[in-house]
């Protein structure tokens, strides 16, 4: 774990949104790094605050949200620092990031070789003729057959899974050294997304780029990921390489997804849940913000919020039932 | 694996021009609307040469004479004459080139500053939306024709001053249905998208939001060129649209709604001018919004 290798470092960054009530924080203290080649999966519910976590790197934060603090260093720049211009040039250039609904994430009124133009043209400085060159060179890495005509349709003619290649063949335009792919995989059935997934691990292989993972199936985890931050009302509350995470989860809430995902061989089992919703940002717990549904819940936890320690592994754990000794983050 | 269409193939302009044709050729009401629209213009542009008589030539001895088809018509004076004795087929073809002018200038005039206030508004909202639209509202207060007649009172009468009158009271209609279809635009998924691969907003308007609104703001135009026509007859009939002797459909019409019980043909044609001429600009409009849409089959 040189310190050369991290692409991605976040420090303690709070994301929050004005309201009317006030202040209302989605992201809190969250950090975590991304080395060079790496798949960092973030995991959590909807409403966790991974996609607004994928946001604030990506700079996409409207108002009437803003990054109150916290660092996110891509390669030592300081992303919180720089200016529209500045962030502009990075997008997809540096960081690209795709989207859920590949069904409409594409302009319908341009045809798609435009569209993957329009990036390359953008950051590359190349004509027309040089865009198409690459345009075609990359929709035949991201699996595409005839790759010539597809240049010329309009993204109405082409199915989900073609739709979500194109998107990553445009995301992959400029080598980008990191991807955030925000549940690439949920709007497209089963057998497309195994065919995605294969196609975004070769694609990382070839180029070494760091990819954000931020999905709820656990599936898509498993397959993918190095390592796994779960996130849970705005924290991370876990945070291990993939093994760790799915052979020993030490937060309840872990426990709790990896209990609700069906498994192969306990058939005619109830799937368990996890009772509860997650709480709304404006109506957060006293204490551990997962106190009101976890099932081991102590008087500690409703008084006071446990901080990230980090264990002997180098996993970190968000509970006051972790009760190994270790430095305190944060 | 059929998912390409082959016909999409080869998009370079000329060809472009004649796959544009063919589908016109395929749209029966686009054809119609294509000869109408042409005819008119070719009347509007060939009027010294096609109109029978002086438009404003007067002739005592022919007055509120009646089509030739129509028992007492006199067979020289095809859509009939007027109270002073005016060949009212030739005083249509002339009022073609000034209302053809009026009608689709101003259009356009009202249309360009409603598609910028529009985009610019439902885009940048905030402030920005909050300060023009509040403009537009109060455009809206202000009743247009009360608007109309103030301005050509002081600036007098003409053709340019129609056009700009016309064009500055319209454009409310556009600013907001403009910036009705941008704020819905907007959160479309492709635009986040062109944000991640660092689009500028401006290229993001220029791109991406102006030909998804294209379609609406299309249908509104040709309807309001309509509209346009009409609201020029009615300041004619105010006595502030165009002056005699220049000749509009508008001006022909107020002029005979004088004698729509005895001679029904001084209102009459060209009202059907009007209309006809509306229908063309409606159904061409149609088409093209049609072919616009990539998702239409050509």
């Amino acid at each position: 774990m040189s310190e050369s290798n991290v692409v991605l470092n976040v420090q303690q960054l709070h994301t929050s949104f004005k309201t009317n009530s006030g202040y209302v924080q989605s992201v809190k203290d969250v950090s975590f790094q991304v080395q060079k080649g790496e798949t960092l999966a973030i995991v959590g519910e909807s409403g966790s605050g991974k996609s607004v976590t994928a946001l604030s790197i990506m700079g996409l934060i409207e108002k009437p949200g803003v990054i109150e603090k916290g660092k996110i260093e891509l390669e030592q720049v300081d992303l919180t620092k720089i200016n529209d211009k500045e962030y502009r040039k990075l997008r997809g250039n540096d960081i690209a990031m795709i989207f859920q609904e590949p069904l409409t994430s594409l302009n319908p009124l341009f045809t798609i070789g435009n569209q993957i133009a329009e990036a390359i043209k953008l950051h590359q400085g190349l004509d027309t003729k040089q865009a198409k060159v690459n345009v075609i060179e990359l929709l035949k890495r991201v699996g595409i057959p005839r790759a010539e005509k597809v240049y010329y349709s309009y993204p109405h003619t082409l199915s989900g899974g073609m739709r979500q290649r194109v998107m990553i063949a445009m995301a992959l335009s400029c080598k980008p050294k990191l991807l955030i792919a925000d549940e690439p995989t949920t709007a497209l059935d089963v057998t497309i997304q195994a065919q995605i997934l294969e196609l975004m691990k070769k694609l990382k292989d070839e180029n070494n780029t760091a990819i954000i993972l931020i999905t709820h199936d656990l599936g898509v985890v498993a397959e993918m990921a190095d390592s796994v931050a779960v996130m849970y009302a705005g924290q991370i509350v876990e945070f291990a390489d993939v093994f760790t995470i799915f052979a020993d989860p030490k937060h309840p809430y872990t426990q709790g997804l990896l209990n609700s995902t069906p498994k192969f061989y306990e058939k005619n089992e109830v799937l368990q849940s996890i009772k509860g919703t997650v709480p709304t940002s404006n109506s957060m717990p006293i204490g551990c913000r997962f106190n009101p549904r976890c099932p081991y819940v102590t008087q500690k936890c409703l008084n006071e919020n446990p901080s990230l320690k980090k264990l002997d592994s180098g996993r970190q754990v968000r509970c006051w039932l972790v009760e190994e000794e270790g430095e305190t983050l944060v | 694996m059929t998912l390409i269409r082959s016909k999409t193939e080869t998009p370079n302009t000329q060809k472009l021009s004649i796959s544009l044709l063919k589908s016109l050729l395929k749209s029966k009401t686009g054809i119609v609307g294509f000869i109408i629209l042409v005819a008119v213009v070719v009347v509007a542009i060939f009027a010294p040469i096609l109109a029978p008589y002086d438009p404003t030539l007067i002739n005592p001895t022919k007055m509120l004479k009646p089509p030739s088809w129509i028992e007492g018509g006199d067979p020289s004076h095809l859509f009939g004459t007027d109270n002073l004795g005016r060949d009212i087929l030739s005083r249509i073809i002339y009022g073609s080139r000034v209302s053809l002018l009026v009608g689709i200038s101003a259009v356009v005039l009202a249309g360009i500053i409603g598609m910028l206030v529009g985009l610019v508004a439902g885009f940048y909202g905030g402030w920005v939306d909050m300060i023009l639209m509040r403009l537009v509202d109060s455009f809206l207060a202000i009743p247009n024709i009360l608007f109309a007649l103030v301005f050509l009172a002081v600036f007098g009468p003409s053709v340019p001053t129609l056009i700009i009158v016309i064009g500055v009271t319209n454009w409310v209609a556009y600013a907001r249905i403009v910036r009705g279809e941008t704020l819905s635009v907007k959160e479309r998924e492709f635009v986040k998208a062109a944000r991640t691969i660092g689009v500028k907003n401006s290229l993001i308007i220029v791109r991406h939001i102006l030909p998804n609104v294209m379609s609406s703001f299309i249908v509104i135009s040709t309807l309001s060129v309509a509209s346009t026509i009409i609201l020029e007859a009615s300041l004619s009939f105010l006595g502030l649209g165009i002056q005699p002797p220049t000749v509009s459909w508008g001006g022909i019409l107020s002029d005979g709604r004088d004698y729509l019980a005895t001679s029904w043909w001084l209102a009459t044609l060209p009202g059907l001018a009007i209309t006809v001429t509306v229908l063309g600009i409606i159904f061409l409009g149609d088409w093209l919004r049609d072919v616009l849409d990539p998702r239409t089959e050509r």
